[in-house]
C-alpha cells in the first residue's frame, strides 16, 4: 500500500526515532541508579517508561514484530520503578544498560527491507533476566 | 481542613449570589419606579429603598472579598444618599449612570474576569465630587434660601416622618398596574396579598432540593409502568392455567365415559388387571383436576391483588406528581420583573417612548415552564418594540399618545390552563407585506399567498426568515424571533396565535398548560428496533398503499390534505444497517407525520404498537449530545428503548436524498478536503499517519503531543482528531476530555489510536468520550480510514 519511497523515508525516521529513546533510557538509567528511592526516582521512571512504550509502537508502525516484545518487558520493568520507591543493586542496573546497548544494536543493524539482522538471542536472555529479578520488587 | 473551609467558603458565595440578585433587582425596579415618579414627595421612600439596598448589597459583598462590587456599592451609597438630602437633581443621565452601575455589578458578579469597573468608577466618581461641591455651596448660600427650597425641607420632614413606619414602602397602591409597584416581590417569591398571611407557614427551601424530590418521584413512573406490565402478564397467565385445566377437566371426563365403556362391553379374561389400572389413572386425573384447581384460584387472588396494587399505586403516584409540581410553582411575577428594564433598554436605543403595562403576575405556573418562557417573552417585546409601536412623530401624526403601550396581561383560564395576551398599540402587520415576503422567499408560492385570508396570512410570521422589515437591526429583522417563540411554546405543549389591525397594534395570545405536561410517546418498530416518538410533535399516523407514493424532484411524496409530503424512511435517516422488513408483503405503509416549527414529514414505519407515558432518561455524561436521539426509557417489560429528536429529524430528513443526488453530492464534497489533526509522540508513527490520511485525500495538520494539540485547535477548525493515548504533557484521555469540555469542539469526532489494546483503557476511552478507540496493526491502516469515513 505505501511505496518504497516513503518506506524508506519512514525507516531512516525511525532509525532516528530509535536513538532518540535509546539515549533517553541509557540516561533515565543512569539517573535512576542516582536517585533510588527517592520521589525524583518515579519522575524519572515515567520518562523512561513512555520511552520504551513509544519505542514499541513506533516499531510496529514499521512492522517489526520482533522488536516488539522486548520492548514491552522493558515497558513492564520501567513500570515498577514508577509504582513505589525502591533500591535496586547496581548489578541490575549493569544488565538494563547491556539490555539497551543490545537494543541499540538490534535497531542500527534493521536493513533496506525493514528486518533486524544482529543476533537477539543474548538481547532476549538479559531481558528475560531483568524481569524474573525485578519481579520481587513488584507490588 | 483547606477543602472544609473552600466547600463552605463556595457555599457563602452561592448564598451571596442569590441574595445579591434580590438586591440588583429591588434597585433596577426602584429605579424604573423612580424615573416614572415626577412628585419630589412620592420619590423619598423609593430612594430610600434602593439606598437600603445599596447599602446590604455593600455590606453582603465585603463579606464574601468582593472589593469591586463594594466598591461600585459604595458610590452607588453615596449618590443615593445625595438624592436623598437632595443635594442633586434627578436627570437622565444620572438614571444611565445608576443602571449602569447595576449591570456592572450584576456583571462583577457572574463573570467577574470579564468585567471592566474603570469606566463606571470614572463617571460615579464625577458624580460624586459634583454631589461634594454642591452640598458645599448649599451651606453657603443657606442663608439665601428661596422659598421654593423652603418648600421642598417641609416636604422632606413630612416624608421622612413617615418614613419612620416601615410598612411605607410596601404599601404602594395595589391598584398600580406595573409590576415594579411589587417591591415586596423581590422580597420573597409569595405574591402580595398572602404574604401576610403565610409568613409563619412559609419556608425557603433550595429549589435543587425540591428538584430532586421531583425527580425521583418521576422515577417511579417506571415503577408503575412496571406493575401495570406485571399486572398484564399475571392475567395472562390465569388465562393460560385455566384453558389447560378445562382441558384436563375434559379429558378427564372422556376418560371416565371409556373406561365405562370399557366395563360394559369388555371381555372378562383381562379385563380385571385393566380395569383396575383405568381406575388408578381416573383417581390420579382427578387429583391433578383439584391440584389446577387450586393452582388457579391461587393466581386468580394474586392476580387481582397485583391489578389492585397498580391500580391504586398509580393513583397514588399521580397524585403526588402533581402535587409535586405544584410544589414548584412560581409566579410569573419572577420572571416579569426583569421586563421593564429590558423594555426599558429596548425602546432607549430605539429612540422610542414605551410604556409596560403588566396584570396577573401573581398567577402561579410550573418553573420549569416559567424559565422556558423567558427568550419568548424577550423575542416578542423585542418584535413588539422594535417593529409594532412607531416613532414618536409618527404617532402624533396619526393621532396616538406620543408614548407607545405594551401590556402582558395573564389569566388562568382553568385549573390547567393559562393565558397569556401581548399587546402593542403600535402599526400592526401588514398582510399583504407578509404574503410579499412568503411569496418572494419561496416558501409558498404566489398564487397561494394571495388565497390566504389576512389571518392565515399573518400567522405565516411564525415561519423562519419571513420578517417584514425592511432591513436586519442588532434587535430583530431576521425573521427568527417569533419561529423560536412558537418552537418554544409549542414544546411546552401550549399554543400561540397573533392578531392584528393595521394602524391599531397587535396582540399575541398564548396558551400554556400550567405544570409540565407528562410526557406521552408513541412506540413504533424499525425493522427489528423499537423506538419512542413523543407524542406532541407526532401529528397524526396515516396508512396508504404504496402506489399512493409519488416522486417529485426525485424525492418519496404522498399526498395529505392536497399537499405533498416528503416521505423519508426512520432507517434512512438514522442510518439503520438495511434489513428486511417484519411485514415485506404487505400492501399498506405506515408511517407517523412529524412535525417540528414549520416543516413537517411522513417517516415510514414497520409498526405502530402502542401510546403510552414515558419516563425520560437523558443519556449520561457520556453522550453529550447525540444526534436524533433525545434519551431513553425502559418499557415496562424491562426494554430500553431509545426517544427520538424530532426537531432533529425533520433535518436529517432533508439530508436524506435520493441515490443519483446522493453521488453528485459526494463529488462536491471531494473539493473540499476534511482537516485531520493528528497528536502522536512518535514521530515514526506520525509521519506514518500523516502519509496515510494524506494519500486517503485528508488535509493532515501534525502535533507531538495533548497540549500541542490543543492549542492547534484553538487556532484552526478540523473535521477530526485522531490520537495516540500515552504522550508526554497531555495524554489522549485527558485530550479528549478538555475537547469534550469545549462547547466548540464538543461534537468533534476523535478516534484514539494505541499500540496494545487493554479492555480498561478502551473503556476509559469511551469514558472520557471518544468515537471510536483503534489498535494500531503495523501497516495495515485500513481500518483508520474505515472509522474516518464513518466518523466524518
Amino acid at each position: 500500500m505505501q511505496d518504497e519511497a516513503f518506506f524508506k523515508e519512514l525507516l531512516t525516521i525511525f532509525k532516528g526515532e530509535c536513538r532518540e529513546h535509546v539515549q533517553t533510557m541509557t540516561q533515565g538509567l543512569d539517573d535512576l541508579e542516582q536517585n533510588m528511592n527517592s520521589e525524583k526516582q518515579i519522575e524519572i521512571a515515567e520518562v523512561v517508561h513512555r520511552s520504551a512504550h513509544s519505542l514499541k509502537g513506533a516499531a510496529r508502525t514499521i512492522g517489526l514484530v520482533d522488536v516488539e516484545p522486548i520492548c514491552q518487558s522493558l515497558e513492564t520493568t520501567f513500570g515498577i520503578f514508577m509504582r513505589q520507591k525502591l533500591t535496586i543493586p547496581s548489578e541490575i542496573f549493569n544488565k538494563f544498560h547491556t539490555a539497551v546497548k543490545l537494543l541499540s544494536v538490534l535497531l542500527e543493524s534493521i536493513n533496506s527491507e525493514g528486518k533486524t539482522e544482529g543476533e537477539k538471542s543474548e538481547l532476549m536472555r538479559i531481558v528475560e533476566e531483568i524481569s524474573s529479578q525485578m519481579v520481587q520488587y513488584r507490588k | 481542613m483547606v477543602s472544609n473551609e473552600e466547600a463552605f467558603f463556595k457555599e457563602l458565595l452561592s448564598m451571596y449570589k442569590i441574595e445579591a440578585e434580590e438586591h440588583l433587582k429591588a434597585i433596577s425596579s426602584g429605579l424604573l419606579k423612580l424615573e416614572k415618579t415626577v412628585k419630589v414627595m412620592d420619590q423619598i421612600p423609593i430612594v430610600e429603598t434602593i439606598y437600603r439596598e445599596a447599602h446590604s448589597l455593600k455590606g453582603a459583598s465585603r463579606a464574601v472579598n468582593l472589593i469591586d462590587v463594594e466598591t461600585v456599592c459604595q458610590s452607588v451609597e453615596t449618590v443615593f444618599s445625595a438624592l436623598k438630602h437632595q443635594q442633586i437633581d434627578i436627570t437622565p443621565e444620572l438614571f444611565d449612570v445608576l443602571h449602569q452601575s447595576v449591570d456592572t455589578v450584576s456583571g462583577l458578579i457572574e463573570s467577574p474576569e470579564k468585567t471592566e469597573i474603570s469606566d463606571i468608577m470614572r463617571k460615579l466618581t464625577a458624580l460624586e465630587k459634583t454631589i461634594l461641591s454642591s452640598s458645599s455651596k448649599k451651606t453657603e448660600s443657606t442663608s439665601a434660601r428661596t422659598g421654593q427650597e423652603a418648600e421642598k425641607i417641609k416636604q422632606t420632614k413630612t416624608i421622612s416622618k413617615q418614613m419612620e413606619e416601615p410598612d411605607q414602602i410596601d404599601t404602594a397602591p395595589e391598584s398600580e398596574p406595573t409590576i415594579v409597584a411589587s417591591d415586596d416581590s423581590t422580597r420573597s417569591a409569595m405574591p402580595k396579598e398572602f404574604e401576610k398571611a403565610l409568613v409563619s407557614d412559609t419556608i425557603r427551601i433550595s429549589t435543587s432540593k425540591l428538584d430532586s424530590i421531583l425527580l425521583q418521584t418521576e422515577e417511579m413512573l417506571s415503577t408503575k409502568l412496571a406493575v401495570l406490565q406485571q399486572s398484564k402478564d399475571h392475567k395472562e397467565l390465569l388465562l393460560e392455567v385455566a384453558t389447560l385445566r378445562k382441558g384436563w377437566e375434559k379429558q378427564e371426563v372422556d376418560f371416565r365415559g371409556t373406561a365405562k365403556e370399557f366395563e360394559s362391553n369388555g371381555n372378562e379374561t383381562d379385563s380385571a388387571m385393566i380395569q383396575s389400572q383405568m381406575l388408578l389413572i381416573n383417581s390420579l386425573m382427578l387429583e391433578n383436576l383439584i391440584v389446577f384447581k387450586d393452582f388457579e384460584d391461587k393466581l386468580s387472588n394474586l392476580s387481582s391483588l397485583t391489578d389492585n396494587n397498580a391500580r391504586s399505586f398509580g393513583g397514588m403516584l399521580d397524585t403526588l406528581l402533581e402535587d409535586m409540581k405544584k410544589l414548584l410553582m412560581l409566579p410569573f411575577s419572577t420572571l416579569l420583573r426583569i421586563l421593564p428594564k429590558v423594555v426599558r433598554d429596548l425602546s432607549r436605543d430605539q429612540g422610542k417612548d414605551v410604556e409596560l403595562i403588566v396584570k396577573g403576575s401573581t398567577i402561579e405556573i410550573d418553573r420549569r415552564i416559567l424559565e422556558e418562557l423567558k427568550d419568548p417573552f424577550i423575542h416578542i417585546l423585542r418584535n413588539c418594540i422594535d417593529h409594532g409601536i412607531e416613532k414618536p412623530d409618527e404617532r402624533l401624526k396619526n393621532k396616538k399618545p406620543k408614548g407607545g403601550t405594551i401590556s402582558i396581561a395573564i389569566s388562568q383560564l382553568s385549573a390547567n390552563q393559562i393565558e397569556i395576551i401581548i399587546v402593542d398599540d403600535g402599526g400592526g402587520i401588514d398582510p399583504d407585506k407578509v404574503r410579499e415576503v412568503v411569496a418572494k422567499k419561496g416558501i409558498i408560492s404566489k398564487s397561494e399567498a394571495d388565497q390566504l385570508d389576512d389571518q392565515e396570512a399573518v400567522m405565516l410570521i411564525f415561519q423562519s426568515e419571513v420578517s417584514t422589515s425592511p432591513i436586519i437591526t442588532d434587535l430583530s429583522g431576521r425573521g427568527l424571533g417569533l419561529p423560536i417563540v412558537r418552537e418554544k411554546v409549542e414544546n411546552l405543549g401550549g399554543s400561540i396565535t397573533i392578531q392584528t389591525e393595521v394602524g391599531e397594534g397587535t396582540t399575541f395570545r398564548i396558551l400554556l398548560p400550567v405544570t409540565v405536561a407528562k410526557f406521552r410517546g408513541i412506540l413504533i418498530q424499525v425493522q427489528d428496533q423499537y423506538f419512542i416518538i413523543p407524542t406532541t410533535n407526532v401529528e397524526r399516523v396515516i396508512r396508504f398503499n404504496h402506489e399512493d407514493v409519488q416522486l417529485i424532484e426525485n424525492k418519496e411524496s404522498i399526498l395529505m390534505d392536497g399537499r405533498m409530503l416528503a416521505l423519508t424512511r426512520f432507517q434512512d435517516v438514522l442510518e439503520l444497517p438495511e434489513k428486511k422488513s417484519i411485514h415485506p408483503d404487505s400492501d399498506s405503509v405506515r408511517a407517523l407525520v412529524l412535525s417540528s416549527a414549520d416543516k413537517r414529514v411522513a417517516f415510514t414505519c414497520d409498526r405502530v404498537l402502542s401510546e403510552q407515558e414515558v419516563l425520560v432518561k437523558n443519556l449520561g455524561r457520556q453522550l453529550i449530545r447525540v444526534r436524533n436521539i433525545a434519551g431513553a426509557t425502559i418499557l415496562g417489560d424491562g426494554k430500553v428503548v431509545s426517544i427520538l429528536n424530532v426537531p432533529d429529524l425533520v433535518k436529517s430528513a432533508a439530508k436524506v436524498v435520493s441515490v443519483s443526488t446522493r453521488r453528485a453530492k459526494m463529488e462536491e464534497e471531494k473539493l473540499e478536503k476534511k482537516r485531520i489533526l493528528v497528536a502522536e509522540d512518535s514521530i515514526t508513527s506520525r509521519t506514518l499517519l500523516k502519509n496515510i490520511l494524506e494519500s486517503a485525500g485528508y488535509e493532515v495538520q501534525t502535533t507531538v503531543d495533548g497540549m500541542d494539540a490543543i492549542s492547534a485547535l484553538k487556532s484552526a477548525t478540523f473535521d477530526l482528531v485522531v490520537s495516540d493515548i500515552e504522550m508526554p504533557r497531555m495524554n489522549g484521555f485527558d485530550l479528549v476530555t478538555k475537547i469534550r469540555a469545549d462547547r466548540s469542539t464538543a461534537e468533534l469526532p476523535v478516534v484514539l489510536v494505541t499500540a496494545l489494546e487493554s479492555r480498561e483503557d478502551r473503556e476509559r476511552g469511551i469514558d472520557v468520550g471518544a468515537n471510536a478507540y483503534i489498535v494500531k496493526r503495523s501497516f495495515d491502516q485500513s481500518n483508520l480510514l474505515d472509522v474516518i469515513k464513518k466518523l466524518i
